[in-house]
Protein backbone atom coordinates (compact mmCIF):
# COMPACT_ATOMS: atom_id res chain seq x y z
CA UNK A 1 0.00 0.00 0.00
CA UNK A 2 1.63 3.32 -1.17
CA UNK A 3 1.86 6.81 0.50
CA UNK A 4 -0.79 8.12 -2.21
CA UNK A 5 -2.96 4.86 -1.16
CA UNK A 6 -3.26 5.61 2.37
CA UNK A 7 -4.41 9.16 1.18
CA UNK A 8 -7.21 8.51 -0.84
CA UNK A 9 -8.07 5.44 1.22
CA UNK A 10 -10.59 6.51 4.32
CA UNK A 11 -12.27 3.13 5.31
CA UNK A 12 -10.09 -0.59 5.48
CA UNK A 13 -11.46 -3.83 6.59
CA UNK A 14 -8.00 -6.03 7.15
CA UNK A 15 -8.51 -9.62 7.64
CA UNK A 16 -11.00 -8.98 9.59
CA UNK A 17 -13.46 -12.62 11.22
CA UNK A 18 -16.72 -12.43 13.08
CA UNK A 19 -18.01 -15.60 15.48
CA UNK A 20 -20.77 -16.34 16.93
CA UNK A 21 -20.63 -18.79 18.84
CA UNK A 22 -19.28 -21.83 16.37
CA UNK A 23 -20.57 -19.91 13.27
CA UNK A 24 -18.55 -17.92 11.36
CA UNK A 25 -19.86 -15.18 10.17
CA UNK A 26 -17.24 -12.90 8.31
CA UNK A 27 -14.02 -15.09 7.39
CA UNK A 28 -10.53 -12.74 6.94
CA UNK A 29 -11.99 -9.99 5.03
CA UNK A 30 -10.27 -7.47 3.48
CA UNK A 31 -11.13 -4.76 1.14
CA UNK A 32 -10.84 -0.73 1.09
CA UNK A 33 -13.04 2.14 0.45
CA UNK A 34 -11.74 5.29 -0.75
CA UNK A 35 -12.87 8.93 -0.49
CA UNK A 36 -15.65 9.78 -2.31
CA UNK A 37 -16.69 6.03 -3.44
CA UNK A 38 -19.82 4.41 -3.57
CA UNK A 39 -18.60 1.22 -2.85
CA UNK A 40 -21.73 -1.79 -2.53
CA UNK A 41 -21.77 -5.15 -0.98
CA UNK A 42 -23.23 -7.80 -2.25
CA UNK A 43 -24.22 -11.42 -1.29
CA UNK A 44 -27.09 -13.78 -0.70
CA UNK A 45 -29.27 -13.68 2.77
CA UNK A 46 -27.01 -14.44 5.72
CA UNK A 47 -24.00 -13.93 4.04
CA UNK A 48 -22.57 -11.58 6.69
CA UNK A 49 -23.28 -8.18 4.63
CA UNK A 50 -24.80 -6.74 8.21
CA UNK A 51 -22.30 -8.51 10.40
CA UNK A 52 -19.98 -6.59 8.39
CA UNK A 53 -21.65 -3.11 8.71
CA UNK A 54 -21.65 -3.86 12.37
CA UNK A 55 -18.24 -4.51 12.93
CA UNK A 56 -17.48 -1.80 10.85
CA UNK A 57 -19.63 0.31 13.16
CA UNK A 58 -18.29 -0.87 16.74
CA UNK A 59 -21.57 -3.01 17.30
CA UNK A 60 -19.48 -6.37 17.13
CA UNK A 61 -15.75 -6.71 17.76
CA UNK A 62 -14.18 -8.89 15.21
CA UNK A 63 -12.35 -12.12 16.21
CA UNK A 64 -9.48 -11.34 14.11
CA UNK A 65 -8.27 -8.36 12.10
CA UNK A 66 -8.26 -4.66 12.18
CA UNK A 67 -11.04 -1.69 10.88
CA UNK A 68 -9.01 1.37 10.16
CA UNK A 69 -11.48 4.69 9.69
CA UNK A 70 -9.15 7.91 7.98
CA UNK A 71 -5.88 6.61 9.14
CA UNK A 72 -6.78 5.10 12.88
CA UNK A 73 -7.63 1.61 14.05
CA UNK A 74 -11.34 1.58 15.18
CA UNK A 75 -11.95 -1.84 16.06
CA UNK A 76 -12.79 -2.31 19.64
CA UNK A 77 -13.81 1.19 19.96
CA UNK A 78 -17.42 2.03 20.89
CA UNK A 79 -19.61 2.78 18.56
CA UNK A 80 -20.60 6.61 19.78
CA UNK A 81 -16.51 7.17 19.32
CA UNK A 82 -16.51 6.04 16.13
CA UNK A 83 -19.45 7.94 15.36
CA UNK A 84 -17.95 10.82 16.46
CA UNK A 85 -14.88 10.34 13.95
CA UNK A 86 -17.32 10.67 11.64
CA UNK A 87 -19.02 7.73 10.90
CA UNK A 88 -23.19 7.13 10.32
CA UNK A 89 -25.34 4.60 9.58
CA UNK A 90 -28.93 3.28 8.86
CA UNK A 91 -30.32 -0.27 9.99
CA UNK A 92 -31.79 -3.01 7.42
CA UNK A 93 -35.32 -3.50 10.20
CA UNK A 94 -35.06 0.52 11.02
CA UNK A 95 -33.78 1.87 14.68
CA UNK A 96 -36.06 5.25 14.70
CA UNK A 97 -36.37 6.66 18.10
CA UNK A 98 -39.90 5.87 18.23
CA UNK A 99 -41.95 8.44 20.20
CA UNK A 100 -39.84 11.34 19.24
CA UNK A 101 -41.56 13.29 16.04
CA UNK A 102 -39.18 13.12 12.61
CA UNK A 103 -37.52 16.42 13.21
CA UNK A 104 -36.32 15.01 16.91
CA UNK A 105 -34.79 12.06 15.62
CA UNK A 106 -32.71 13.95 13.36
CA UNK A 107 -32.22 16.49 15.89
CA UNK A 108 -30.81 13.43 18.35
CA UNK A 109 -28.65 12.85 15.33
CA UNK A 110 -26.86 15.97 15.11
CA UNK A 111 -26.41 15.84 18.96
CA UNK A 112 -22.57 16.35 18.84
CA UNK A 113 -22.62 19.25 16.73
CA UNK A 114 -24.39 21.14 20.15
CA UNK A 115 -21.77 22.98 22.06
CA UNK A 116 -23.40 23.71 25.18
CA UNK A 117 -22.92 21.31 28.04
CA UNK A 118 -25.01 20.13 31.06
CA UNK A 119 -24.88 23.19 33.29
CA UNK A 120 -26.18 25.48 30.60
CA UNK A 121 -28.73 22.90 29.41
CA UNK A 122 -30.21 23.09 33.19
CA UNK A 123 -30.73 27.20 32.73
CA UNK A 124 -31.51 27.07 28.85
CA UNK A 125 -30.14 30.74 28.44
CA UNK A 126 -30.81 32.70 25.04
CA UNK A 127 -27.38 30.74 23.89
CA UNK A 128 -28.75 27.13 24.68
CA UNK A 129 -32.10 28.90 22.80
CA UNK A 130 -29.91 30.06 19.62
CA UNK A 131 -28.28 26.72 19.20
CA UNK A 132 -31.14 24.48 19.71
CA UNK A 133 -32.89 27.07 17.11
CA UNK A 134 -30.05 26.60 14.82
CA UNK A 135 -29.85 23.02 14.86
CA UNK A 136 -33.81 22.62 14.28
CA UNK A 137 -33.31 24.74 10.75
CA UNK A 138 -30.32 22.47 10.37
CA UNK A 139 -32.77 19.27 11.28
CA UNK A 140 -35.79 20.82 8.84
CA UNK A 141 -32.58 21.42 6.02
CA UNK A 142 -31.93 18.17 5.68
CA UNK A 143 -35.55 16.53 5.78
CA UNK A 144 -36.04 19.16 3.46
CA UNK A 145 -32.84 17.62 1.63
CA UNK A 146 -34.52 13.71 1.21
CA UNK A 147 -37.89 15.62 0.87
CA UNK A 148 -39.75 14.74 3.67
CA UNK A 149 -39.66 17.82 5.48
CA UNK A 150 -43.62 17.71 5.79
CA UNK A 151 -43.10 15.03 8.27
CA UNK A 152 -41.27 16.91 10.65
CA UNK A 153 -43.80 17.30 13.47
CA UNK A 154 -45.19 13.69 12.97
CA UNK A 155 -44.39 11.16 15.37
CA UNK A 156 -41.75 8.59 13.46
CA UNK A 157 -44.00 5.94 14.34
CA UNK A 158 -46.95 6.82 12.13
CA UNK A 159 -45.11 7.46 9.29
CA UNK A 160 -45.17 5.43 6.24
CA UNK A 161 -42.09 2.93 5.26
CA UNK A 162 -40.62 4.72 2.89
CA UNK A 163 -40.66 8.18 4.74
CA UNK A 164 -39.60 6.57 7.87
CA UNK A 165 -36.34 5.33 5.71
CA UNK A 166 -35.37 9.36 4.98
CA UNK A 167 -36.16 10.34 8.10
CA UNK A 168 -33.16 7.37 9.42
CA UNK A 169 -30.91 8.81 6.16
CA UNK A 170 -31.81 12.51 7.69
CA UNK A 171 -30.52 11.44 11.09
CA UNK A 172 -26.90 9.72 10.17
CA UNK A 173 -26.67 13.00 7.99
CA UNK A 174 -26.98 15.07 10.90
CA UNK A 175 -24.36 13.22 12.62
CA UNK A 176 -22.15 15.12 9.89
CA UNK A 177 -20.55 11.76 8.43
CA UNK A 178 -16.95 11.21 6.47
CA UNK A 179 -18.57 7.53 5.80
CA UNK A 180 -22.30 6.66 5.24
CA UNK A 181 -22.90 3.03 5.71
CA UNK A 182 -26.91 1.89 4.51
CA UNK A 183 -28.13 -1.51 4.97
CA UNK A 184 -30.59 -2.03 2.65
CA UNK A 185 -31.89 1.46 2.05
CA UNK A 186 -34.32 0.21 -1.23
CA UNK A 187 -35.48 -3.14 0.78
CA UNK A 188 -39.29 -2.31 0.69
CA UNK A 189 -39.59 0.56 -1.98
CA UNK A 190 -41.40 0.88 -5.15
CA UNK A 191 -39.75 1.48 -8.30
CA UNK A 192 -40.32 5.10 -8.31
CA UNK A 193 -38.84 5.55 -4.74
CA UNK A 194 -36.07 3.62 -5.30
CA UNK A 195 -35.17 5.81 -8.71
CA UNK A 196 -35.67 8.89 -5.95
CA UNK A 197 -33.44 7.01 -3.50
CA UNK A 198 -30.36 6.81 -5.90
CA UNK A 199 -30.72 10.18 -6.77
CA UNK A 200 -30.56 11.09 -2.92
CA UNK A 201 -27.33 8.91 -2.92
CA UNK A 202 -25.62 10.63 -5.65
CA UNK A 203 -26.48 14.00 -4.07
CA UNK A 204 -25.07 12.97 -0.82
CA UNK A 205 -22.00 12.18 -2.24
CA UNK A 206 -21.77 14.73 -4.99
CA UNK A 207 -23.17 17.60 -2.58
CA UNK A 208 -21.71 16.96 0.92
CA UNK A 209 -18.55 14.94 0.13
CA UNK A 210 -19.78 11.93 2.04
CA UNK A 211 -18.42 7.98 0.97
CA UNK A 212 -21.25 5.52 0.40
CA UNK A 213 -20.89 2.07 1.95
CA UNK A 214 -24.34 0.11 0.53
CA UNK A 215 -25.74 -3.42 1.47
CA UNK A 216 -28.24 -3.96 -1.52
CA UNK A 217 -30.31 -6.85 -2.74
CA UNK A 218 -31.57 -4.89 -5.59
CA UNK A 219 -28.89 -4.80 -8.35
CA UNK A 220 -30.26 -2.26 -10.94
CA UNK A 221 -29.55 -0.09 -7.91
CA UNK A 222 -26.43 -1.63 -6.88
CA UNK A 223 -24.79 -2.03 -10.76
CA UNK A 224 -26.55 1.61 -11.39
CA UNK A 225 -25.15 3.53 -8.46
CA UNK A 226 -21.65 1.77 -7.42
CA UNK A 227 -18.67 2.92 -8.29
CA UNK A 228 -17.27 -1.07 -7.03
CA UNK A 229 -18.74 -3.68 -5.84
CA UNK A 230 -17.93 -6.49 -3.23
CA UNK A 231 -19.35 -9.60 -3.28
CA UNK A 232 -19.90 -11.83 0.11
CA UNK A 233 -21.05 -15.33 0.33
CA UNK A 234 -20.91 -17.50 3.46
CA UNK A 235 -18.74 -15.00 5.44
CA UNK A 236 -16.05 -14.71 2.70
CA UNK A 237 -15.07 -11.67 0.10
CA UNK A 238 -15.89 -13.85 -3.58
CA UNK A 239 -14.88 -11.08 -5.92
CA UNK A 240 -14.25 -6.99 -6.08
CA UNK A 241 -14.42 -4.42 -9.48
CA UNK A 242 -16.40 -2.45 -11.24
CA UNK A 243 -19.89 -3.41 -11.61
CA UNK A 244 -19.45 -5.16 -14.99
CA UNK A 245 -16.72 -6.92 -14.32
CA UNK A 246 -18.23 -8.50 -11.18
CA UNK A 247 -20.96 -9.32 -13.30
CA UNK A 248 -19.42 -11.17 -15.32
CA UNK A 249 -17.03 -13.28 -12.98
CA UNK A 250 -18.13 -16.77 -13.10
CA UNK A 251 -18.09 -17.23 -9.38
CA UNK A 252 -20.13 -14.71 -8.94
CA UNK A 253 -22.85 -15.69 -11.16
CA UNK A 254 -22.52 -19.16 -9.51
CA UNK A 255 -22.72 -18.37 -6.01
CA UNK A 256 -25.32 -15.57 -6.25
CA UNK A 257 -25.94 -14.04 -9.17
CA UNK A 258 -27.08 -16.77 -11.16
CA UNK A 259 -29.90 -17.87 -8.56
CA UNK A 260 -31.67 -14.07 -8.51
CA UNK A 261 -31.40 -13.79 -12.20
CA UNK A 262 -33.76 -16.29 -13.40
CA UNK B 1 -47.12 25.37 25.13
CA UNK B 2 -48.29 29.10 24.81
CA UNK B 3 -47.43 31.54 27.40
CA UNK B 4 -51.20 32.13 28.50
CA UNK B 5 -51.02 28.04 29.25
CA UNK B 6 -47.93 28.30 31.47
CA UNK B 7 -49.22 31.16 33.18
CA UNK B 8 -52.73 29.19 33.87
CA UNK B 9 -50.92 25.98 35.25
CA UNK B 10 -48.43 28.06 37.53
CA UNK B 11 -51.59 29.61 38.87
CA UNK B 12 -53.73 26.83 39.06
CA UNK B 13 -50.89 25.07 40.90
CA UNK B 14 -50.60 27.91 43.65
CA UNK B 15 -54.71 27.69 44.08
CA UNK B 16 -53.94 24.41 44.54
CA UNK B 17 -51.58 24.57 47.42
CA UNK B 18 -53.49 27.65 48.88
CA UNK B 19 -56.12 25.20 49.07
CA UNK B 20 -54.17 22.49 50.53
CA UNK B 21 -52.66 24.66 53.18
CA UNK B 22 -56.51 25.37 54.48
CA UNK B 23 -57.81 22.12 54.49
CA UNK B 24 -54.68 19.76 55.67
CA UNK B 25 -52.12 22.34 57.21
CA UNK B 26 -48.88 23.88 56.02
CA UNK B 27 -46.60 20.81 57.17
CA UNK B 28 -48.57 18.37 54.44
CA UNK B 29 -47.92 20.94 51.72
CA UNK B 30 -44.30 21.33 52.70
CA UNK B 31 -44.20 17.27 52.56
CA UNK B 32 -46.03 17.32 49.29
CA UNK B 33 -43.53 20.36 47.89
CA UNK B 34 -40.29 17.87 48.56
CA UNK B 35 -42.14 14.86 46.86
CA UNK B 36 -42.81 16.71 44.13
CA UNK B 37 -38.88 17.48 43.93
CA UNK B 38 -38.39 13.41 44.52
CA UNK B 39 -40.90 12.39 41.91
CA UNK B 40 -39.37 14.90 39.36
CA UNK B 41 -36.08 13.91 40.18
CA UNK B 42 -36.97 10.02 40.08
CA UNK B 43 -38.80 10.61 36.31
CA UNK B 44 -35.13 11.78 34.93
CA UNK B 45 -34.50 7.94 35.50
CA UNK B 46 -37.32 6.24 35.07
CA UNK B 47 -39.36 8.62 32.59
CA UNK B 48 -36.28 9.69 30.31
CA UNK B 49 -33.95 6.33 30.46
CA UNK B 50 -36.68 4.01 31.14
CA UNK B 51 -34.53 2.59 34.05
CA UNK B 52 -36.62 1.74 37.56
CA UNK B 53 -35.05 2.81 40.37
CA UNK B 54 -36.46 0.85 43.68
CA UNK B 55 -34.57 2.69 46.27
CA UNK B 56 -35.04 5.94 45.84
CA UNK B 57 -35.75 5.88 49.30
CA UNK B 58 -32.44 5.48 50.02
CA UNK B 59 -30.81 8.53 48.17
CA UNK B 60 -33.74 10.60 50.10
CA UNK B 61 -31.97 8.92 53.59
CA UNK B 62 -28.41 10.38 53.03
CA UNK B 63 -29.65 14.02 51.70
CA UNK B 64 -31.66 13.71 54.64
CA UNK B 65 -28.38 12.37 57.17
CA UNK B 66 -26.12 14.97 55.57
CA UNK B 67 -28.22 17.92 56.12
CA UNK B 68 -28.90 16.40 59.65
CA UNK B 69 -25.01 16.28 59.94
CA UNK B 70 -24.23 19.90 58.94
CA UNK B 71 -26.40 21.33 60.80
CA UNK B 72 -24.96 19.72 64.09
CA UNK B 73 -21.39 20.12 62.81
CA UNK B 74 -21.57 23.45 60.77
CA UNK B 75 -24.50 25.03 62.18
CA UNK B 76 -23.91 28.54 60.42
CA UNK B 77 -23.41 27.02 57.66
CA UNK B 78 -26.20 28.63 54.62
CA UNK B 79 -28.65 26.84 53.71
CA UNK B 80 -27.82 27.03 50.54
CA UNK B 81 -24.62 25.18 50.91
CA UNK B 82 -26.56 22.55 53.00
CA UNK B 83 -28.70 21.74 49.89
CA UNK B 84 -25.70 21.27 47.94
CA UNK B 85 -23.57 18.96 50.29
CA UNK B 86 -27.23 16.52 50.40
CA UNK B 87 -27.09 16.83 46.72
CA UNK B 88 -23.74 16.46 46.41
CA UNK B 89 -23.25 13.23 48.50
CA UNK B 90 -26.56 11.66 47.08
CA UNK B 91 -25.09 12.25 43.44
CA UNK B 92 -22.11 10.52 44.52
CA UNK B 93 -23.95 7.58 45.90
CA UNK B 94 -25.51 7.98 42.16
CA UNK B 95 -22.48 7.24 40.00
CA UNK B 96 -21.70 4.51 42.56
CA UNK B 97 -25.29 2.38 41.86
CA UNK B 98 -25.10 3.68 38.07
CA UNK B 99 -21.97 2.36 37.23
CA UNK B 100 -22.71 -1.41 38.00
CA UNK B 101 -26.26 -0.71 37.11
CA UNK B 102 -25.46 -0.51 33.28
CA UNK B 103 -24.38 -3.89 33.08
CA UNK B 104 -27.52 -4.55 34.31
CA UNK B 105 -30.88 -4.85 32.49
CA UNK B 106 -34.35 -3.46 33.79
CA UNK B 107 -35.48 -5.69 36.74
CA UNK B 108 -31.83 -6.45 38.15
CA UNK B 109 -31.77 -2.54 37.86
CA UNK B 110 -34.82 -2.49 40.00
CA UNK B 111 -33.03 -5.34 42.35
CA UNK B 112 -29.73 -3.55 42.85
CA UNK B 113 -31.24 -0.22 43.92
CA UNK B 114 -33.81 -2.21 46.20
CA UNK B 115 -31.02 -3.09 48.06
CA UNK B 116 -28.89 0.08 47.67
CA UNK B 117 -31.92 1.61 49.70
CA UNK B 118 -32.02 -1.76 52.98
CA UNK B 119 -27.89 -1.08 52.65
CA UNK B 120 -28.31 2.70 53.52
CA UNK B 121 -30.92 2.29 55.74
CA UNK B 122 -28.84 -0.74 57.82
CA UNK B 123 -25.61 1.64 57.29
CA UNK B 124 -27.51 4.65 59.30
CA UNK B 125 -28.11 2.06 61.72
CA UNK B 126 -24.48 0.89 62.09
CA UNK B 127 -23.09 4.43 61.77
CA UNK B 128 -24.80 5.51 64.89
CA UNK B 129 -21.96 7.23 66.60
CA UNK B 130 -23.08 9.76 63.89
CA UNK B 131 -26.36 9.22 63.32
CA UNK B 132 -27.85 7.99 66.53
CA UNK B 133 -28.65 4.95 65.26
CA UNK B 134 -32.11 3.81 65.27
CA UNK B 135 -32.82 6.38 68.10
CA UNK B 136 -32.71 9.05 65.43
CA UNK B 137 -31.37 11.94 64.86
CA UNK B 138 -32.89 15.86 65.69
CA UNK B 139 -32.46 18.11 62.86
CA UNK B 140 -31.51 21.64 63.53
CA UNK B 141 -33.82 24.18 61.35
CA UNK B 142 -31.44 25.80 58.29
CA UNK B 143 -30.13 29.56 58.08
CA UNK B 144 -30.42 31.99 55.46
CA UNK B 145 -28.23 34.63 55.61
CA UNK B 146 -28.42 34.32 59.21
CA UNK B 147 -32.03 33.75 59.57
CA UNK B 148 -33.34 30.60 60.74
CA UNK B 149 -35.56 29.07 58.88
CA UNK B 150 -38.02 27.16 62.03
CA UNK B 151 -41.67 27.75 61.81
CA UNK B 152 -43.60 26.10 58.77
CA UNK B 153 -44.15 29.09 56.70
CA UNK B 154 -40.70 29.84 56.65
CA UNK B 155 -39.71 26.45 55.57
CA UNK B 156 -42.48 26.43 52.91
CA UNK B 157 -40.87 29.28 50.72
CA UNK B 158 -37.45 27.33 51.47
CA UNK B 159 -39.28 23.89 50.06
CA UNK B 160 -41.39 25.99 47.46
CA UNK B 161 -37.98 27.56 45.99
CA UNK B 162 -36.47 24.54 45.78
CA UNK B 163 -39.23 22.73 44.01
CA UNK B 164 -39.82 25.59 41.86
CA UNK B 165 -36.33 25.28 40.72
CA UNK B 166 -36.27 21.50 40.23
CA UNK B 167 -39.38 21.74 37.90
CA UNK B 168 -37.84 24.45 35.43
CA UNK B 169 -34.26 22.73 35.58
CA UNK B 170 -35.95 19.44 34.61
CA UNK B 171 -37.87 21.02 32.23
CA UNK B 172 -35.09 22.55 30.67
CA UNK B 173 -33.01 19.32 30.97
CA UNK B 174 -35.97 17.03 28.84
CA UNK B 175 -35.96 19.41 25.89
CA UNK B 176 -32.07 19.68 25.77
CA UNK B 177 -29.85 17.94 23.90
CA UNK B 178 -29.27 16.18 27.38
CA UNK B 179 -32.89 14.84 27.49
CA UNK B 180 -32.93 14.31 23.64
CA UNK B 181 -30.36 11.79 24.28
CA UNK B 182 -31.49 10.03 27.62
CA UNK B 183 -34.91 9.35 25.24
CA UNK B 184 -32.63 8.16 22.28
CA UNK B 185 -31.32 5.99 24.33
CA UNK B 186 -34.35 4.49 26.43
CA UNK B 187 -35.78 3.87 22.61
CA UNK B 188 -32.72 2.23 20.57
CA UNK B 189 -29.31 2.09 22.26
CA UNK B 190 -27.81 0.90 18.90
CA UNK B 191 -29.12 3.14 17.00
CA UNK B 192 -28.34 6.14 19.97
CA UNK B 193 -24.33 5.17 20.35
CA UNK B 194 -24.54 5.08 16.15
CA UNK B 195 -25.40 9.53 16.54
CA UNK B 196 -22.24 9.52 18.66
CA UNK B 197 -24.80 9.23 22.32
CA UNK B 198 -22.32 7.74 24.39
CA UNK B 199 -24.70 4.63 26.74
CA UNK B 200 -22.24 4.43 29.96
CA UNK B 201 -22.17 8.44 30.02
CA UNK B 202 -25.83 9.24 29.81
CA UNK B 203 -26.82 6.08 31.62
CA UNK B 204 -24.84 7.20 34.90
CA UNK B 205 -25.62 11.21 34.47
CA UNK B 206 -29.67 10.27 34.73
CA UNK B 207 -28.43 8.16 38.19
CA UNK B 208 -26.40 11.51 38.98
CA UNK B 209 -28.95 14.23 38.32
CA UNK B 210 -31.89 11.49 39.84
CA UNK B 211 -29.72 11.63 42.96
CA UNK B 212 -29.03 15.24 42.89
CA UNK B 213 -32.35 16.15 43.48
CA UNK B 214 -33.96 13.15 46.07
CA UNK B 215 -30.63 14.36 48.40
CA UNK B 216 -31.77 17.77 47.92
CA UNK B 217 -35.11 16.27 48.73
CA UNK B 218 -33.80 14.32 51.88
CA UNK B 219 -32.54 17.57 53.28
CA UNK B 220 -35.65 19.43 52.94
CA UNK B 221 -37.48 16.61 54.20
CA UNK B 222 -35.63 17.01 57.21
CA UNK B 223 -35.50 20.26 57.63
CA UNK B 224 -39.61 19.46 57.22
CA UNK B 225 -40.08 16.94 59.93
CA UNK B 226 -36.93 17.95 62.04
CA UNK B 227 -36.37 14.86 63.57
CA UNK B 228 -35.25 11.45 61.22
CA UNK B 229 -34.82 7.68 61.90
CA UNK B 230 -33.87 5.29 59.41
CA UNK B 231 -37.58 3.75 59.85
CA UNK B 232 -38.90 6.99 57.97
CA UNK B 233 -36.88 5.99 54.99
CA UNK B 234 -38.55 2.23 54.49
CA UNK B 235 -39.05 0.32 51.01
CA UNK B 236 -42.44 1.37 50.87
CA UNK B 237 -41.66 4.86 50.75
CA UNK B 238 -39.30 3.96 47.26
CA UNK B 239 -42.36 2.05 45.83
CA UNK B 240 -44.61 5.22 46.90
CA UNK B 241 -42.08 7.42 44.65
CA UNK B 242 -42.48 4.97 41.58
CA UNK B 243 -46.20 5.08 41.80
CA UNK B 244 -46.02 8.96 42.04
CA UNK B 245 -43.89 8.86 38.75
CA UNK B 246 -46.23 6.07 37.38
CA UNK B 247 -49.42 7.79 38.39
CA UNK B 248 -48.85 10.59 37.27
CA UNK B 249 -47.08 9.70 33.84
CA UNK B 250 -43.62 8.69 33.11
CA UNK B 251 -41.69 11.03 31.30
CA UNK B 252 -43.88 13.72 32.37
CA UNK B 253 -42.26 16.64 34.74
CA UNK B 254 -45.98 17.98 34.99
CA UNK B 255 -47.26 14.03 35.61
CA UNK B 256 -44.83 13.55 38.34
CA UNK B 257 -45.79 16.67 39.89
CA UNK B 258 -49.52 15.73 39.96
CA UNK B 259 -48.57 12.28 41.72
CA UNK B 260 -46.52 13.02 44.50
CA UNK B 261 -49.63 15.50 45.33
CA UNK B 262 -52.06 12.73 44.66
CA UNK B 263 -50.83 10.56 46.73
CA UNK B 264 -49.46 12.92 49.48
CA UNK B 265 -53.03 14.12 49.83
CA UNK B 266 -54.08 10.56 49.62
CA UNK B 267 -51.76 9.36 52.13
CA UNK B 268 -53.37 11.75 54.59
CA UNK B 269 -56.95 10.91 53.97
CA UNK B 270 -56.11 7.38 53.96
CA UNK B 271 -53.93 7.74 57.45
CA UNK B 272 -57.26 6.22 59.60
CA UNK B 273 -56.65 2.88 57.57
CA UNK B 274 -52.97 2.22 57.98
CA UNK B 275 -53.24 -1.35 56.90
CA UNK B 276 -55.45 -0.64 53.83
CA UNK B 277 -53.15 1.88 52.65
CA UNK B 278 -50.65 -0.53 50.40
CA UNK B 279 -53.29 -2.24 49.64
CA UNK B 280 -55.30 1.00 48.07
CA UNK B 281 -51.96 2.46 46.57
CA UNK B 282 -51.42 -1.04 44.84
CA UNK B 283 -54.63 -0.98 43.53
CA UNK B 284 -54.44 2.53 42.62
CA UNK B 285 -51.39 1.91 40.12
CA UNK B 286 -52.55 -1.22 38.92
CA UNK B 287 -55.45 -0.04 37.73
CA UNK B 288 -53.71 3.46 36.47
CA UNK B 289 -51.42 0.95 34.39
CA UNK B 290 -54.07 -0.54 32.82
CA UNK B 291 -56.48 2.46 32.10
CA UNK B 292 -53.69 5.36 32.20
CA UNK B 293 -51.14 4.20 30.19
CA UNK B 294 -49.73 7.75 30.01
CA UNK B 295 -50.71 8.36 33.50
CA UNK B 296 -52.76 11.49 35.19
CA UNK B 297 -50.73 13.71 32.35
CA UNK B 298 -52.02 11.60 29.58
CA UNK B 299 -55.94 11.79 31.22
CA UNK B 300 -54.93 15.89 31.38
CA UNK B 301 -53.49 15.95 27.90
CA UNK B 302 -56.77 14.41 26.42
CA UNK B 303 -59.26 15.96 28.09
CA UNK B 304 -57.45 19.50 26.83
CA UNK B 305 -57.39 17.87 23.57
CA UNK B 306 -61.24 17.44 23.93
CA UNK B 307 -62.24 20.88 24.81
CA UNK B 308 -60.22 22.49 22.20
CA UNK B 309 -61.87 20.23 19.66
N1 LIG C 1 -26.02 -11.28 16.80
C1 LIG C 1 -25.91 -12.48 16.18
N2 LIG C 1 -25.81 -13.63 16.90
C2 LIG C 1 -25.70 -14.83 16.29
N3 LIG C 1 -25.66 -14.99 14.98
C3 LIG C 1 -25.76 -13.90 14.19
C4 LIG C 1 -25.89 -12.60 14.76
N4 LIG C 1 -25.97 -11.70 13.74
C5 LIG C 1 -25.90 -12.43 12.60
N5 LIG C 1 -25.77 -13.75 12.87
C6 LIG C 1 -25.61 -14.80 11.86
O1 LIG C 1 -24.52 -14.44 11.05
C7 LIG C 1 -24.78 -14.74 9.69
C8 LIG C 1 -24.65 -13.47 8.87
O2 LIG C 1 -25.74 -12.63 9.19
P1 LIG C 1 -25.95 -11.17 8.56
O3 LIG C 1 -27.09 -10.55 9.25
O4 LIG C 1 -24.66 -10.46 8.58
O5 LIG C 1 -26.33 -11.55 7.08
P2 LIG C 1 -26.73 -10.58 5.89
O6 LIG C 1 -25.73 -10.82 4.81
O7 LIG C 1 -26.90 -9.21 6.36
O8 LIG C 1 -28.11 -11.21 5.44
P3 LIG C 1 -29.46 -10.49 4.90
O9 LIG C 1 -29.29 -10.25 3.46
O10 LIG C 1 -30.51 -11.47 5.19
O11 LIG C 1 -29.61 -9.23 5.70
C9 LIG C 1 -26.16 -15.36 9.65
O12 LIG C 1 -26.01 -16.76 9.63
C10 LIG C 1 -26.80 -14.90 10.93
O13 LIG C 1 -27.73 -15.86 11.38
MG1 LIG D 1 -28.47 -7.92 6.58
Amino acid sequence: MGARDTDRTILSVDNVSVDFGGLRALNRCSFEVSKGEIYSIIGPNGAGKSTLFNVVSGIHRPAEGRVLFRGRRVDGLRPSRISRMGMARSFQNLELFSGMTALENVLAGGHRHLGYGFFRGLVFDPGVRREERRAREEARGLLAFLGVEGYANSPVDDLPYGVQKKVEIARALATGPGVLLLDEPAAGLNDRETGELMDTIHRIRDERGVTLLLVEHNMRFVMGLSDRVCVLSFGRILAEGGPERVRADPAVVEAYLGETAC
Amino acid sequence: MTWAWRVLLWAGGAAGLWWLKGTLGLFVVNLLLVYVVVAVGLNVLMGFTGQISAGHAGFLAVGAYVAALVGQHAPGLGVGWALLAAGTVSAVLGVVIGLPALRLAGFYIAMATLAFGVVVSEAILQLDAWTGGADGMYVLAPTWFGVSLETDEQKFWLVLAVAVLTVVTASNLARSKVGRALTALRESGVAAECVGISTPFYRTLAFVVSAFYTGMAGALFAYVVSYISPDAFSIELSIDFVAMVILGGMGSIGGSILGAALLTVLDQYLAAFQDFRALIFGLAVVVCMIALPNGLQGLFRAAGARLRG
